[in-house]
């Protein structure tokens, strides 16, 4: 006799579930493995950037690249070549290449030496000047001080005569006091006019003109940099003298002025004569002092040649932008400057554990002022007074300038040359670091200068280019399909000898760094791209789907397993009553249970064989063991609970509501599905806040730092399975609630109540309990978001309205089960009485 | 009769004053275009041969009229060039210029330019001999 006290409909919904649960579980176990291994990034989890692969000659990585996966934010600002013309060219001719915009460092150099003009003065006045530039922390004096006089000399030709150091000769004159200003140097860049067009959208055209052929040499474009700084201050003492025409007319017969000629030029005739005539002077009485501060970085840019003066109220005016239309203006401008270059090396950094340093390397003697990479003064040519006597010369001819936003996609890109993030100081935000006018800082600025890449070769031999980015023809953002051709063409590329970074994923990173003489710096560093790049990462989404639905699954089988202890204890003392022997009764509830738990175990067993199979990942199978297991020592330890486990009498709750005491009294009886609701109601507010979070399949590429978003079908099965059983415990707590109510639903019919009395009666007490479940789930779920991704949830209403309705959902369905409920109650009650 | 006679006047005038428009706007029109394609010719005098540490003085002229004219003097020595924009229509400016004296006579070659409103002129040269100390 086959004999199950087990309902058959019950008996084939648990082992259905198992099996799917034993199923579930074990793949499910599998994937968490993956999830949390170390794995590659790919290519197609980025958005795409202004360009798709970096090329730069063999070796071109430091030893803090290798080592943090870093470069500098400018660092194409610097180099020594490596890749010829051709080569370039030959990358560009590609069909599957749309832009190859090469990089070319020159060197530092510095703008046309020009003067600047103060006001005429007509009294007898005294001129002092004194330069200074600063890194942003300390201010240091640099270039030559001058000293000069100006004041009337009826005797002369000119209407003024003039005492001036011999540095002076030929530029300071009374009807235009002028002075020339320490030359600062800028990084100079060349770039191919076309194709960072292409790259940017900015236009360069201008670096093809033709300069006006005012110079001697042959004239090179440069286009400055707008927002570029020139690091410079000049402080001007003007003293007003009382000089007589008799003092000067002793002045000239001590110092054997001849009447037609001027004291102005004495150094070029007697030095020592001239310097005794300015020690003397400086013994003039003073009548009146006025001083002012010419700040230079709030004029002119870099590589500015045209006429600079200042206005009336000794105010510096750059004259491109101002032209003065009611009197003259004069100035000297060399054409030579740029006989002198500077080559610079790369900072070498020192990493010492996490820690990044940065060491002086020396001071200029002269000035004080610190520098931290090798320079090497070099020159293109010679000259001798004018003649060029060895070399060719060339003079840069200022054609405009360009910019670089903030907001600016050139500045967002990692293209190594328009970077302008700033560096500052640890302890201040507020003090920006900058190079002085003297080369030899630190920080690598971006490019000050442009020139176009037609004249490299003369500039810098016939292997000129530092780099070349390169976009990929064909492909509209990253998919599968264009990451292969991009790896395949990065491959073909490295083969050719070059060192290439796919640059999907590139971004900006702030360092500390330790620099001697100034402290700790916050700088702008940039990753080249997170491409296969080994990574720690984290798929958070599947992480917490598979954790949870374990737990439920686990609750679920508890669950169901206190339920037919429970109700077997009847029919089994109903066997006892009987005869049936105790032993008998035991090999009963064990046939039943190793068919309830054998055959899901059998079945998820045969279907876990195919998988492996085909997957060759054969430890399902230990995954499956496992589970089965647990599942064995859950039910047995739950056998055991309701073995020694006796019904205490319970306390009343107080002075509560009766839906407050109900559900106090049937907490035991509703407690799986409190936590089955809050782990509902968790899910479905994480998941669309971490699925929203990754909409636009952004990542964050800091070292450390990923998260994928992606729902694949299998974790779609795990979360209906996972609301399946949610609702399959809800639905089987409240029948089992509700039967075991049944006599009171049963009174409260007999003495009148109608139905809606008893929906409302029921219903309070399930929405309490289920409203503590969703409030309980959604602040843990506002928790969990913002523990694992720091991120605020400022969509309260958003967490509110899903809370809300499911809520309403489970109202809705525990309204359908007590419908039926009460009418089976209630239809028995008057069959009963009928 | 009269009529006839004075309104034929009156047609030949008018023809006439049409005509002579026409080829004064046509002169017009050209002697403009002549002088929009005029280059200006820079003029430069002063002296060939001074003495060193001795300030001189040069003038650098342009026959261009349209004004203001930027006027260009270069001494050759590698002191750098010097420009002054002028103001008006004044077609010459004067540049003082003083040369090193070394113990050996030397000679430079000095250079002067001027631009207008329109065009750049060709250098002019000149040799410059400094007298030894």
């Amino acid at each position: 006799m086959n004999i199950n006290l087990t309902r058959k409909g019950k008996r084939i919904q648990l082992m259905t579930l198992l099996f799917v649960i034993f199923l579930l579980i074990s793949l499910s176990i599998q994937s968490l493995n993956t999830a949390s291994k170390t794995i590659e990034q790919d290519i197609y989890d980025f958005s795409r950037g202004s360009y798709d692969i970096l090329l730069r000659p063999g070796d071109s990585r430091t030893d803090l690249e290798e080592e943090l996966g870093l470069v500098e934010e400018n660092y194409l600002g610097i180099g020594h070549g490596g890749i010829t013309l051709e080569q370039w060219q030959n990358v560009l001719n590609r069909d599957d290449v749309e832009v190859a915009a090469p990089v070319a460092a020159i060197g530092l150099y510095t703008a046309n030496e020009i003067t600047y003009s103060l006001p005429e003065r007509e009294d007898s006045v005294r001129y002092t000047v004194n330069y200074t530039t600063t890194d942003g922390v300390h201010t240091y004096p640099i270039g030559e001080s001058y000293t000069a006089y100006s004041f009337k000399d009826p005797n002369q030709f000119s209407t003024y005569s003039t005492i001036n150091s011999e540095s002076l000769v030929n530029v300071f004159s009374g009807e235009y006091p002028s002075f020339k200003f320490p030359l600062t140097y800028h990084q100079v860049v060349a770039i191919d006019v076309e194709e960072e067009n292409k790259l940017t959208g900015e236009d360069f055209s201008s670096l093809e003109t033709y300069g006006p052929g005012l110079a001697l040499f042959e004239e090179v474009p440069i286009l400055g940099l707008e927002n570029g700084n020139i690091p410079l201050k000049a402080s001007i003492q003007i003293d007003t003298i009382d000089l007589e025409d008799d003092e000067v007319r002793e002045l000239k017969r001590k110092y054997k002025i001849k009447d037609n000629s001027t004291f102005g030029s004495l150094s070029y005739r007697d030095k020592e004569l001239n310097e005794q005539l300015i020690d003397e002077m400086a013994e003039q009485e003073t009548v009146s002092t006025e001083t002012y501060s010419l700040d230079f970085s709030d004029v002119i840019t870099p590589f500015y040649d045209n006429y600079l003066y200042a206005d009336d109220d000794y105010r510096l005016i750059n004259y491109t932008e101002n032209p003065l239309e009611d009197r003259e203006i004069w100035g000297v401008i060399e054409s030579g400057s740029q006989e002198t270059y500077y080559d610079v090396e790369p900072v070498n950094y020192q990493l010492i554990g996490d820690k990044i340093s940065v060491k002086q390397l020396g001071t200029d003697e002269q000035s004080g002022i610190p520098y931290y990479r090798e320079i090497k003064e070099r020159n293109n040519f010679v000259l001798d007074g004018a003649e060029v006597i060895e070399g060719e010369g060339f003079t840069f001819y200022h054609v405009g300038n360009f910019e670089v936003d903030d907001h600016d996609d050139l500045a967002a890109s990692p293209l190594g040359i328009y970077g302008i993030q700033p560096t500052y100081l640890s302890e201040d935000r507020h003090t920006q670091i900058q190079p002085t006018a003297f080369p030899g800082s630190f920080i690598t600025t971006p490019a000050h200068g442009l020139i176009s890449i037609d004249w490299v070769e003369r500039l810098k031999g016939d292997k000129p280019i530092d780099a070349i980015r390169v976009k990929i023809a064909g492909i509209q953002g990253y998919d599968q399909v264009a990451s292969e051709k991009i790896k395949s063409m990065a491959t073909e590329f490295e083969e050719q000898g070059f060192t290439v970074d796919i640059v999907a994923g590139a971004s900006y990173q702030s360092l500390k760094i330790d620099v001697e003489g100034l402290g700790e710096v916050i700088q702008p560093w940039t990753t080249l791209g997170a491409a296969d790049t080994i990574l720690q990462s984290w798929d958070i989404v599947k992480i917490i789907l598979v954790t949870f639905f374990i737990l439920v699954s686990l609750i679920y089988m508890v669950f169901s397993f206190s339920h037919l202890i429970k109700t077997r204890r009847k029919e089994e003392s109903l066997l006892t009553s009987f005869g049936w022997k105790k032993e008998n009764i035991r090999k009963l509830r064990l046939k039943e249970w190793t068919g309830l738990l054998g055959i899901p175990f059998i079945l998820a067993f045969l279907v876990l064989l195919v998988i492996s199979l085909r997957t060759e990942e054969y430890v399902l199978f230990l995954n499956l063991i496992i589970i089965f297991t647990v599942t064995c020592l859950l039910m047995f330890l739950v056998s055991l609970f309701y073995k020694n486990n006796q019904n205490h009498p319970q306390k009343p709750l107080g002075n509560k509501t009766v839906t407050w005491q109900n559900a106090w009294y049937y907490r035991h009886l509703v407690s799986f599905s409190i936590v089955q609701i809050s782990v509902m109601s968790l899910i479905i507010i994480f998941l669309p806040l971490v699925i929203n979070l990754q909409e636009k399949r952004t990542v964050q590429t800091t070292l450390g730092g990923y998260v994928h978003g992606q729902m694949e079908g299998f974790y779609t099965v795990l979360l209906v399975f996972l609301f399946t059983v949610g609702i399959l415990t809800l639905i089987e707590t409240l029948i089992s609630l509700w039967k075991q109510r049944s006599d009171e639903m049963i009174l409260f019919h007999h003495i009148g109540w109608s139905n809606n009395q008893m929906y409302k009666f029921y219903l309070k007490e399930v929405a309490l309990w289920s409203a503590i479940s969703i409030l309980f789930g959604a602040i843990m779920s506002i928790c969990l978001y913002q523990f694992l991704f720091s991120q605020v949830v400022n969509t309260i209403i958003w967490v509110g309205v899903i809370s809300l309705i499911l809520f309403s959902f489970i109202l809705v369905v525990s309204f359908i089960v007590l419908i039926n409920m009460l009418r089976r109650t209630t239809k028995y009650w008057y069959k009963k009485v009928g | 009769m009269k009529k006839k006679l004075f309104g034929s006047l009156v047609v030949s005038m008018s023809v006439f004053l049409l005509f002579s428009a026409g080829i004064y706007a046509s002169e017009t029109e050209n002697i403009e275009n002549n002088e929009l394609n005029a280059v200006p010719i820079a003029t430069f005098s002063g002296p060939t041969t001074v003495n060193g540490g001795e300030s001189n003085s040069w003038t650098v002229g342009t026959t261009s009229s349209y004004g203001p004219h930027t006027f260009y003097f270069n001494p050759g020595d590698g002191t750098g060039q010097k420009r002054l924009d002028g103001i008006g229509n004044g077609t010459s400016r004067v540049f003082s210029h003083t040369y090193r004296g070394t113990s050996n006579v030397k000679s430079y070659t000095a250079s002067a330019r001027t631009a207008d409103q329109l065009n750049i002129s060709d250098y002019v040269y000149k040799s410059i001999t400094v007298r030894a100390w």
